[in-house]
């Protein structure tokens, strides 16, 4: 299944490789964690996820067509 | 003079004296604003050796040049001192509507020396600018404090204060404004209560001249338009900076238990979805601001329901997971009785995290506490601390002096466990598995604070094992992110929505009419780095490595459990880290800077004068 990756900018600034978006394919069952794993991010570099105006969890299982908006960590000023 | 009001408002409490100085542009081209002239102010004002407390300490409370302009967030003043915390340069900012406001009266920065003979409040409406009678506020918690003014003078009125442990010299007293924004840290409330000055109250009415209005209506509504159309924002106005503490405690970074940890198990129980959910009743944005970070919340305890601003992610990691509570409501409850105390809460967390451990270990017993029994994951113990600590009563008078000052009273072994750097408590990361975060702490020139550089996600990125290269990043984020402070706008837009760094090196020329690029407001930065360290350089004969180091808990004891369980960092390391770092920033292997290093920032009156006391080479 294909699953699309939107980037926040802050996000897009600490890592060269990211773009505005990304699609990443996934094997059916897959989480968020892989996810983020196929979009070469290790673990920690995301803050948030958000999708359809909710947050998304970690573990969650993600499903085709599903677009992921990826916020990264925030340091309270 | 564009974007600035023009004028420095002086005020001598000893002498009752107020007078109007003029902000000369060699000032300006200098030092910018902000923290810039409390840098400025503080190094060339107050002498060598003089008491925090004392009369001769300068408070200076400074805007910037975006400071109520409209542009996103142009709401940060800083106030700056010697520190009673630390005994060095301090200093620390307030959001809300503070620095537009003097700015509207035609005050750049207010410098405040002296001392009152009886508690008093300055108050300023444009050009009338009086000293009067506090004695009907003395004694009065902040908040409370502030809802008086407003009722006396009018709602318009935007006000500072301090509470009882401002009064009572608490060195990481905090100064309030907007019933819950904070000057929270390096003991700027016990500096204007040692001068006898429970308040400050300031209307303005006048503008602040811009050099180039359509220039500025262009950046400033790209700069909007941005904001709202980023898919971050709406998850910002929902939860605030409580949405932190979750990922925080993912990546073992949450302080917990007085940073023995950095995972904590109940993390859950403070996360800022369940605090959205359970306790908060509104939001609340400071000027210009379309993040509205500020959530006000709801909270019960003791049978006293209170209304507070918070708690935002240093309060819920510091006072949450540091001190073990185990909701977010019993939080917020602790963050109200800081705010109202004038308690900073990154501070008071520690110390009474502290104070939880060392009752654990048996480095001190109930008739120490006075009876109270300071276990992990009493709100009842925090609350009874935190009044004692604020009135300076029992075991509270100890405490009062901060971790570092309550470790040389109970001993070594206790020593090992005060979490702090050259006095200042640390803030919310705990850092034993993020090198570059380890180092921005040991640097920051005013003790263990965050807001200077905060690397953590390089870290993440190149690798947390990593040890060398790091400290060039330590010095880039050194000298950007303070700029904002000078700037008197808030860093939030750019740190976590974004916001390109383009736009605010476009803001400048259009709001001031200086054409100076952004690698040159890099360099002023860094003159203002440096200045503060040659504060620290001038004030003590001995300052030098010593004071960059981390307590001893952080290199002698590995990650106990969790996602970096056995995780270590090592004193070589830690070397390594502050060699790289002196030698990025052209200081000498003790880290004093070098004189070249001084002359080619401009400061060769600085450079003359620590070598002349033989103090640099």
């Amino acid at each position: 299944m294909r699953v699309t990756l939107r980037f926040g900018r802050a996000l897009r600034e600490i890592y060269d490789h990211l773009g505005e978006s990304m699609e990443v394919r996934l094997k059916e069952g897959a989480t968020a964690k892989e996810a983020l794993a196929a979009a070469n991010l290790p673990e920690g570099a995301c803050g948030l996820l958000l999708t359809d105006d909710r947050l998304c969890k970690i573990d969650e299982e993600v499903t085709h067509g599903q677009i992921i908006t990826v916020l990264p960590p925030v340091s309270g000023g | 003079m564009y974007g600035y009001a023009g004028k420095i408002l002086r005020v001598d409490l000893s002498a009752g004296k107020i007078s109007h100085e003029p902000l000369t542009e060699e000032l300006v081209d200098n030092y910018i604003g902000g923290r810039g002239f409390g840098a400025y102010y503080v190094y060339n004002e107050v002498p060598p050796g003089a008491d925090p407390c004392g009369p001769d300490n300068r408070l200076v409370i400074a805007s910037g040049p975006f400071a109520g302009v409209f542009l996103p967030s142009g709401a940060k003043t800083s106030i700056s001192a010697k520190s009673p915390a630390t005994g060095l340069y301090g200093d620390s900012n307030v959001g809300g509507h503070l620095a537009g406001e003097l700015k509207y009266a035609g005050i750049d920065a207010i410098i405040v020396e002296g001392r009152t003979p009886v508690p008093s409040y300055l108050f300023i409406d444009d050009d009338r600018v009086e000293i009067r009678s506090a004695t009907h506020l003395w004694g009065k918690g902040a908040i409370k404090t502030e809802e008086v003014l407003k009722e006396e003078l009018g709602d318009e009125f935007q006000i500072a204060t301090i509470g009882p442990a401002g009064e009572n010299r608490v060195v990481f007293a905090c100064i309030n404004h907007d019933f819950g924004r904070q000057a929270g840290r390096c003991g700027m409330g016990a500096v204007m209560g040692s001068k006898n000055l429970k308040a400050i109250a300031v209307r303005g009415t006048q503008g602040v001249p811009v050099a180039d209005m359509d220039g500025l209506k262009s950046v400033a509504t790209v700069m909007f338009r941005e904001l709202m159309q980023d898919p971050g924002l709406k998850i910002w106005q929902d939860l605030g900076l409580a949405q932190v503490t979750t990922w925080a405690n993912s990546i073992a970074a949450l302080p917990t238990r007085n940073f023995r940890e950095n995972f904590y198990e109940d993390v859950n129980g403070l996360s800022g979805e369940l605090m959205k959910e359970t306790i908060v009743v509104g939001d609340k944005a400071c000027f210009a601001c379309p993040m509205a970070t500020g959530k006000l919340c709801k909270a019960s305890f003791r049978g006293k329901t209170v209304l507070v601003e918070g708690p935002e992610y240093e309060t819920t990691a510091l006072i949450g997971s540091n001190c073990a509570l185990r909701s977010i409501e019993e939080v917020a409850f602790a963050n109200y009785v800081c705010d109202e105390l004038g308690l900073d809460t990154i501070s008071a967390g520690n110390v009474v995290a502290f104070v939880m451990e060392c009752f654990e270990k048996g480095i001190i017993t109930k008739e120490d506490t006075g009876g109270i029994e300071a276990k992990f994951g009493s709100l009842d113990a925090f609350c009874d601390l935190a009044h004692l600590i604020a009135r300076r009563e029992g075991i509270g008078n100890i405490l009062a002096d901060g971790v570092a000052g309550a470790s040389k009273a109970w001993g070594e072994e206790s020593s090992r466990i005060a979490i702090h750097v050259k006095g200042l408590e640390w803030s919310g990361y705990e850092s034993r598995g993020a090198p570059s975060m380890m180092l921005a702490y040991m640097t920051c020139d005013i003790g263990a604070h965050h807001n200077r550089a905060w690397s953590v996600t390089h870290d993440i990125a190149v690798g947390r094992d990593i040890i060398k290269g790091k400290a060039a990043k330590v010095v880039e984020f050194q000298h950007v992110r303070p700029l904002f402070d000078c700037f008197g706008v808030c860093r939030l837009q750019w740190v976590e929505l974004g916001l390109p760094l383009e736009h605010y090196a476009k803001l400048y020329p259009v709001v001031t009419g200086m054409d100076d690029s952004w690698e040159d407001l890099l360099v002023k930065s860094e003159r203002i780095w440096n200045l503060t360290r040659a504060f620290a350089v001038r004030e003590r004969e001995d300052f030098g490595r010593a004071d960059d180091w981390p307590p001893a808990r952080f290199y002698e004891e590995p990650v106990p459990d969790g996602p970096l369980a056995g995780f270590r960092i090592t004193e070589d390391d830690l070397n390594t880290l502050l060699d790289e770092y002196y030698e990025a920033r052209g200081w000498d292997e003790n880290g004093r800077p070098k004189a070249e290093t001084l002359i080619r920032l401009g400061l060769e009156n600085v450079a003359s004068e620590l070598y002349k006391m033989g103090r640099i080479s």
